[in-house]
């Protein structure tokens, strides 16, 4: 299993197209995040990739509107939260922040509402 | 413009009216597809299409994906139901949107005026960019209707930066100088590159032969001293042998599909693989590649034109290389009653001008011509080679037709594929578009019909085709001509006719169903397993 972060311009249907991208490769994704903010989208997913490794991630830039895929080494933290009345945010934090305790903090607060704090672009 | 309009596009085809856009009016959308197809792959230059929404647009999905496959530049603008009422199973709606995203490079759906300039500047930008593919704008029909601010349409919208990685080109350089048999493997990114000329002149440095995909016909004129013609399961043998036989490929803009030079697990574990390619999800996509550099074709062999900077002679090689091909030479002047199909190409390479444009169908049909007609320039000759697409040709050779009309234009064709299409001779004949037809007529699904033959026993299921029509009546029906050609000896004639007709016009040529096309390398074998019929290896 693996974890990859996909960063793009926030495009008409670019999530709908990764998920198309990896669908047609027989790649399954088992779970999926994915975040708009400020013209950019971010989307964390997990999916077994097979023997696709390093060659997805040059599919996956290849298409328009990608502007990073990379596999993730470390844990990462995707907190959504979600409201009907008071509105949704959402955080991803990763292991650097958990060294820091600020995963578990963010997880029992959600105190960096709508921030990615792993800091990569 | 190739369409067919509809209650959603009535604003688009009111402006075309006040417009210098020449609209082609077809009789099916798919076929819009195809001649929009047909024009970018005979010209280079993005060919547009369009359909109302609907049924309009689900007819294209076929033509856009067999666009998408052979990375050919394309605007597809489809009709939509109001923004009001998407989403409610209007009349006449699909979602469009989502049925073309994964058969195009990208795709827009328009919800105000504003958008629209946007839509057609990018598009237009991302269909020629990097690897080219067809875009797809879906534009409802309140939104045609909509003023477009003035702001909106003096907005530039930058393109962005190529995808390029040549870091490895120092490797590349220094396992070329020192290839004791280099080869070139090269595809359809070299037509879409206009790298032909780098082709040929690198071959001649490197005194390396170039091998192609059926995509890259014509990159090298094949009747060039390196030119081993084309490789795959319909291949030439030579193609293969010399494939088998080189210490270094270089492959330029193929992507090693399963049917041009997929299986690399007959290659020595030796053999070096530098694989360009302008899509950074096909470069380096053999397990075999040593060097893999990402970025256009053209400037990639002019790089390595550059930095290798030598010339080489006559080599142990090259002298191989002319053994090969004297031992893989077909005799196709063969004249026989039926006609043979090698010999009906046979007298194409005779008859058409240097400079005809062929278009094919898909089956045996398609892989005689790619095995038999002599290409001598790039985009001569004009298939459907990934997608695979029956009833591509007919209308692909009127987009050309459209592009070129004072050049020659044929459609290589099949008696399954042309009953496809064969509405298309209405365009033709309205549209003033006089290309020739050829129908390879033998009753049969010929290619199905050679896979049950060869595979199963001859256990012919759902593979004749009884009862065809009278080709010739059908075309004159439509208002064109044509003849039927049932001896070798009429076919000169009959070409002659139909290229000085004015009016479209179809030969049908009656053909022996039992010839198969061969050589052939069976599903999953090897060099050698090649079926080679007619073909002997010397």
């Amino acid at each position: 299993m693996e974890v990859i972060k996909i960063v793009g311009v926030d495009s008409q249907g670019l999530f709908q197209r990764v998920l198309v991208e990896l669908g047609r490769r027989k790649i399954n994704v088992e779970k999926a995040f994915m975040a708009r903010s400020k013209g950019q989208i971010t989307m964390i997913l997990e999916a077994e990739t097979g023997g696709m490794n390093g060659r997805l991630l040059h599919a996956l830039m290849a298409l328009h509107d990608v502007n990073s895929a990379e596999y993730l080494n470390e844990d990462y933290f995707c907190f959504w939260e979600s409201s009907p009345s008071k509105g949704s945010d959402y955080i991803i934090a990763c292991s650097e922040d958990k060294d820091a305790g600020e995963m578990r903090r963010t997880a029992e607060h959600c105190l960096y509402r709508g921030i990615d704090n792993c800091g990569k672009k | 413009m190739f369409g067919y309009p509809g209650g959603s596009t009535l604003t688009l085809y009111d402006d075309i009216l006040t417009s210098n856009i020449r609209h082609v009016l077809v009789r099916h959308e798919q076929c819009a597809a195809h001649m929009a197809d047909g024009y970018a792959r005979a010209t280079g230059k993005i060919g547009v299409c369009t359909s109302t929404s609907g049924p309009g647009s689900t007819n294209l999905v076929t033509g856009v994906a067999t666009a998408y496959v052979d990375s050919s530049p394309m605007l597809v603008l489809t009709g939509q139901v109001t923004t009001s009422a998407i989403g409610n199973q209007a009349f006449q709606e699909a979602d469009s949107f989502s049925l073309m995203m994964p058969i195009t490079k990208h795709n827009f759906r328009i919800l105000t005026p504003s958008e629209i300039p946007e839509a057609i500047k990018r598009g237009v930008a991302i269909a020629n960019a990097g690897r080219k593919g067809p875009v797809h704008i879906d534009l409802p029909s309140d939104v045609q209707k909509g003023e477009v601010p003035d702001q909106e349409m003096s907005r530039e919208f930058p393109d962005s930066p190529p995808l390029e990685d040549f870091a490895d080109l120092p490797e590349a350089l220094k396992i070329l100088k020192s290839a004791e048999r280099p080869l070139l493997l090269v595809g359809g990114g070299i037509i879409w590159s206009n790298a032909s000329g780098e082709v040929v002149r690198l071959a001649e440095m490197l005194m390396a032969p170039v091998t192609t995909t059926i995509m890259a016909k014509g990159v090298i004129p094949e009747d060039h001293p390196l030119s081993l013609g084309i490789i795959g399961m319909h291949g030439r043998e030579v193609a293969r042998k010399a494939f088998l036989e080189a210490d270094v490929i270089l492959a330029v803009g193929t992507r090693f599909s399963d049917r041009s030079s997929g299986a690399q697990s007959e290659l020595p574990i030796s053999t070096k693989i530098i694989h360009v390619d302008i899509d950074p999800g096909e470069a380096g996509k053999s397990a075999r590649t040593q060097v893999r550099m990402v970025g256009d074709a053209k400037k990639a062999l002019q790089l390595i034109i550059g930095g290798l900077n030598m010339s080489k002679g006559e080599t142990a090689w090259t002298l191989r290389i002319k053994e090969l091909l004297d031992n893989c030479n077909c005799n196709i002047d063969i004249e026989s009653i039926p006609i043979l199909p090698q010999f009906a190409i046979h007298e194409l390479n005779r008859s058409l001008p240097h400079d005809a444009i062929v278009c094919t169908e898909v089956g045996q049909n398609q892989m005689w011509a790619a095995h038999f007609f002599k290409a001598r320039y790039p985009r001569q000759f004009i298939t459907s080679g990934g997608f695979g697409t029956m009833g591509f040709g007919f209308p692909a050779s009127l987009g050309a037709k459209v592009a070129f009309p004072d050049r020659a234009v044929i459609d290589i064709a099949g008696d399954g594929s042309i009953q496809m299409v064969s509405h298309e001779f209405a365009t033709a004949v309205s549209e003033n578009l006089p290309v020739v037809v050829c129908v390879f007529n033998n009753g049969w699904l010929g290619m199905v019909r050679q896979w049950q033959k060869l595979f199963a026993e001859r256990r012919y299921s759902g593979t004749e085709l009884k009862d065809n029509p009278d080709f010739v009546k059908l075309a004159q029906a439509y208002g064109a001509d044509g003849a039927h050609v049932e001896r070798p000896s009429e076919l000169k004639e009959a070409l002659r006719t139909g290229l000085q007709a004015g009016v479209p016009y179809l030969i049908d040529i009656h053909m022996d169903p039992e010839e198969d096309v061969l050589p052939m390398i069976p599903p999953g074998g090897k060099a050698d397993s090649v079926i080679r019929g007619r073909c002997r290896w010397k």
